[in-house]
């Protein structure tokens, strides 16, 4: 069977209805110094986000999805280098001054952070604290910026949103905070939102409104969603695309349903079989799972970094890197010697411990 | 938020992270202030040891010929004192006093602050009485307390020692009793009480060997405290009585000439800021190596 | 509880009523369950429903302020620490959190020693018992001379596991076990536990607020909705009909990792947060956020009642079984069930 190569430098070509990219990332890499050493956390990413589309990053922990969000804003700490190339706008963020990623962040780009506790000022209210977004990026006045305020919180489905405005954070609960959170970061239209693990501290009857909130913004405004998640649930709900990222590579890349119809990437096959399936009456179906552990690496080896855990890697797979490579008349990519051509979640009842457990 | 360091280094491989003690060492170690602390330390305790026979001259010795000299002339590095006294000499023995009751004091404290504590933070009920006994000795002030005991048992070392421990019980008391209320709410300690196992097994099993890195942290900042508190109080009369050296007498006996042979007063004083300096930056450098979410500079 | 559970064999634990308040803070208000040996009941909830509270009475690490809990037949509701030690070995807890759940001084073997020493096993025969229990969670047994810090989040688990099964206890209590791990893990844990408590025979109540493990592990699930049971009878009929309207938001609200299924489920969303248990709402808990909440929601708490085969709290469920499908609008049909969750 033949696939066709190509660079993973360039994604596949816009097959979707989706707008322009707003924002284009390119052979995306972070490393950071440590008192172990150095470590490789993300290498050589790219992707675009696209005008009016979601896109869900999924990984473990270790995988880079959060580095990799951070650095599309510029919050890395010092220890970390980045290279390679995120322009948003046609503006080239990597190694920028502080002056330009200010005018970015807010603007053009917004981030989401996982937990609306932290991220609120306990000290000012929620109305001030929307108010002072506005009046310091789009220089207006307090009377414009409470009204657009209010406008803002109703956009995200916070109901009675003049009294809401005098209220502080502890005073509301966390799907509320988070949607203030979201409020905040959408008041000055950015074209593009960073949303980092948005619904993972909420409890799950709550999430189904912030994902509401996120699908609205990008139906209403037209924004690029970039929502990072490890949940195939919420993936699989709001996403347009899906982009799986493992020990800081990109390994598969495509359209939603095909993603979950027809996943490529054995890592893939691994986390979607991961996951309990509704039952077909009776019968429990043994999780499939993955041996071993993500390794933390220093360099980024010319190799397959899965290829350890992997049940269908060879020698090829363990000395040469493979690129992203597209599936024939598909624009779903996956970097793998020998992607997974059909899917089989169910895996025949083992004994109990054959294999040594390493997760 | 996810920070960076849950993204990075959450999936330790077995076996490969650096054990704990080395990576704190070696940490400490590689902090320049602390590390200079930790030299400075290391010197004044081994002059203090060896004061015998680093310092050139006994401390006590007077001589009239050789009164006030200024540092440098021969034979007396540092110069002398109003009475021909060697203030090098003076200086190495005033190190090893103010040493000696840094560490007694502070060696008291723990041992009558850290049980409390422990029971403190433990036990409710025990809570609110050592709390209210600790804000009495609070309350009270420390020079207070040292005249007391002068007048009482007459001023010495150890009176002053005595009294700087007291005054260092109830810190002691705070840190042990928010240690011991941090660790109770951990999940391993719900653990061994599921298991059946008794409260004095929980206290020194569980509790006390995870509380040791923060009250290492307390004594090494409480030592400059009390070495500081034995200079004022030797300085006040109520420590180490004179002729024998203390830091803190030797600054008192300088006040009156400090125009005439000022090296009398600001020799003692650098020594006095050495050593406090010396344990701060340490104290700082070893809570640094010991916090486990120390941030990558 | 359930009627086929009608069983002649005592039950492993059984809460009567189990009320727990943190001073005005009403956790728990009465809260009923009986789990038999062997048998797997999942404690499923959102925060503040309560649900960890229940299951660190069971443990005994809470003392209720009132109702009774009765491990194998013996009321220990009220026991001395002292007194219920003997009682100790037949229930294990454990926990949501790697990171905090192992006493970072001590090593592996010390951490899954500790209950057989605090019982008077010599030090041979532990040494013994705790490799075999390693081996059998999927470690192997030079493990024991490792320190927590050197293990990932997934192996902290099993050790977490081997600790409460090595004095072969006859109740496990699993607080959210896998919610701190990653997916791929947590596969592997579930699988774990399935095992173990396939070979080793022992009751678990797992707590948990994710319902695809639920569905996965349980017997029974009791729904808990801050701090009383919504709902409670036997896995396929409450994944399949639930009755109470918060169990059919909470089934709806969960995402399927399906794409195709997913978009087309009509999902509940419930207005406003989960109050809180300072203050809950009057009557029915769950009327502020209720679809087909009345008057009567608002004044009368619903008794928890049996119909259509299990217990249900609600007042717009008649004695036939007969209620509301809040997923549903007035003039729908119901989408036809290719799985559990239409």
């Amino acid at each position: 069977m033949t696939t066709s190569t190509r660079s993973d430098l360039t994604p596949a070509p816009d097959e979707s209805t989706a707008g322009e990219p707003l924002l284009q990332v390119r052979d995306l890499s972070v490393r950071f110094r440590t008192e172990d050493g150095t470590l490789s956390a993300v290498d050589g990413v790219s992707f675009d986000a696209r005008a009016g589309e979601l896109l869900a990053v999924v990984g473990e922990s270790g995988c880079g999805k959060s580095v990799t969000a951070m650095a599309l804003s510029g919050l890395l700490p010092g220890s970390a280098t980045v290279t390679g190339s995120v322009r948003l706008d046609g503006v080239e963020l990597v190694g920028a001054g502080a002056a330009t990623l200010r005018q970015a962040r807010g603007g053009k780009i917004a981030y989401i952070f996982q937990e609306p506790m932290t991220s609120l000022n306990p000290v000012f209210t929620v109305g001030r604290q929307i108010s002072e977004v506005l009046r310091v990026h789009e220089g207006m006045s307090k009377k414009q910026a409470l009204a657009r305020a209010a406008e803002l919180l109703d956009l995200v489905g916070i109901p009675s949103a003049r009294e809401r405005l005098k209220q502080y954070p502890h005073q509301l609960s966390g799907g509320m905070r988070q949607r203030v959170m979201i409020a905040m970061s959408v008041a000055c239209n950015p074209r593009v939102l960073v949303a980092d693990e948005p619904t993972t501290a909420l409890d799950v009857t709550v999430q189904a409104g912030i994902l509401d909130v996120l699908r609205d913004l990008r139906d209403r405004l037209g924004a690029a969603v970039v929502l990072i998640t490890h949940d195939l649930g919420v993936v699989a709900d709001v996403a347009d695309r899906v982009m799986v990222m493992y020990a800081g590579r990109v390994v598969e890349r495509g359209e939603v349903h095909e993603f979950f119809a027809h996943p490529r990437h054995q890592y893939s096959v691994g986390l979607l079989g991961a996951v309990p399936a509704a039952r077909v009456h009776g019968t429990r179906q043994r999780l499939r799972e993955i041996p071993g552990l993500v390794p933390v690496l220093a360099q980024q080896p010319d190799a397959c970094t899965f290829a350890d855990r992997c049940p269908a890697a060879d020698d090829t797979c363990r000395t040469s890197r493979p690129p992203l490579t597209r599936a024939p008349q598909s624009a779903h990519e996956a970097a793998c010697w020998h992607p997974a051509t059909e899917v089989n979640r169910a895996v025949p009842e083992a004994g109990a411990g054959e294999a040594e457990a390493r997760t | 938020m996810t920070t960076v360091e849950a993204a990075v280094v959450d999936t330790p491989a077995a076996g490969t992270a650096t054990p704990r003690r080395r990576r704190v060492l070696r940490r400490l170690l590689r902090a320049p202030l602390a590390l200079t602390g930790l030299i400075v330390l290391v010197v004044a305790m081994l002059v203090a040891l060896l004061a015998p026979v680093l310092a050139p001259y006994p401390p006590t010795q007077t001589s009239f010929a050789s009164t006030f000299l200024p540092p440098g002339s021969p034979g007396h590095v540092l110069g002398t004192d109003s009475l021909g006294r060697d203030i090098l000499s003076r200086i190495i023995y005033g190190t090893r006093a103010s040493l000696v009751v840094g560490v007694l004091s502070v060696i008291l404290a723990l041992v009558v602050g850290v049980p409390l504590g422990l029971l403190a933070g433990y036990f409710g009920r025990m809570d609110s009485v050592i709390s209210r006994f600790t804000d009495v000795v609070l309350a009270f002030p420390f020079l207070i307390l040292a005249v007391g005991l002068a007048a009482i048992r007459g001023a010495s070392l150890s009176n002053a020692a005595l009294a700087i421990g007291i005054a260092q019980i109830p810190g002691m008391i705070r840190v042990s009793r928010s240690e011991t209320l941090r660790l109770k709410g951990l999940d391993y300690v719900s653990a061994a009480v599921a298991e059946g196992a008794s409260d004095l097994w929980i206290l020194s099993r569980h509790i006390l060997p995870n509380a040791v890195s923060v009250l290492i942290v307390q004594a090494t900042v409480a030592i400059p405290a009390a070495i500081l508190g034995e200079a004022v109080l030797s300085f006040l009369g109520l420590g180490i009585q004179p002729p024998a050296p203390s830091l803190g007498t030797m600054l008192s006996e300088a006040q009156r000439y400090i125009a005439r042979a000022p090296w009398t007063a600001v020799m003692p004083g650098l020594a006095i800021i050495a050593l406090t300096l010396a344990f701060n930056l340490c104290g700082d450098g070893l809570r640094d190596a010991l916090d486990p979410k120390a941030s990558r500079r | 509880m359930t009627a086929e559970r009608v069983a002649a064999t005592e039950p492993v634990c059984e809460l009567v009523d189990v009320v727990k308040h943190f001073g005005p803070v009403r956790a728990v208000d009465g809260v009923s369950l009986r789990i038999h040996p062997g048998q797997v009941v999942a404690l499923v909830g959102e925060s503040g429903s309560g649900k960890s509270t229940v299951g660190r009475c069971v443990v005994r690490l809470l003392e209720p302020t009132s109702g009774t809990v009765q491990l194998q037949g013996v009321d220990v509701t009220h026991l001395s620490r002292h007194a219920l030690r003997p009682h100790r070995k037949a229930v294990s807890i454990v926990f949501q959190d790697p990171a905090s759940s192992l006493d970072p001084r001590l090593d592996v073997g010390a951490v899954v020693g500790e209950p057989l020493r605090l019982q008077g096993v010599g030090r041979g025969d532990r040494t013994k018992r705790v490799g075999d229990m390693l081996e059998r969670v999927g470690l192997r047994r030079a493990v024991a001379e490792r320190y927590p810090h050197e293990l990932s989040g997934g192996q902290r688990q099993r050790v977490s596991i081997a600790r409460a099964l090595v004095s072969q206890p006859s109740l496990l209590v699993a607080d959210e076990p896998t919610s701190a791990l990653d997916l791929s893990v947590q596969a592997s844990v579930l699988n774990l536990l399935t095992d173990l408590q396939r070979d080793l025979g022992f009751a678990c109540l797992f707590i948990t607020h994710d319902l695809s493990a639920v569905e996965y592990l349980a017997d029974d699930v009791a729904v808990m909705y801050l701090g009383v049971l919504a709902e409670y009878g036997p896995r396929e009929r409450i994944f399949e009909s639930p009755k109470h309207p918060y169990t059919q938001a909470l089934l709806s609200a969960a995402p399927l990792p399906d794409p195709l299924v997913q978009r087309q489920r009509r999902r509940v969303v419930l207005s406003g947060d989960i109050p809180t248990p300072l203050d809950p709402p009057p009557g029915c808990r769950f009327h502020t956020r209720c679809p087909v909440a009345d008057q009567r929601s608002r004044t009368e708490v619903p008794a928890l009642r049996h119909v259509a085969g299990r217990l249900v709290a609600c007042h717009q469920v008649d004695d036939d079984g007969n209620g509301p499908d809040v997923r549903l609008r007035p003039d729908d049909t119901p989408v036809p069930s290719g799985g559990p969750t239409p």
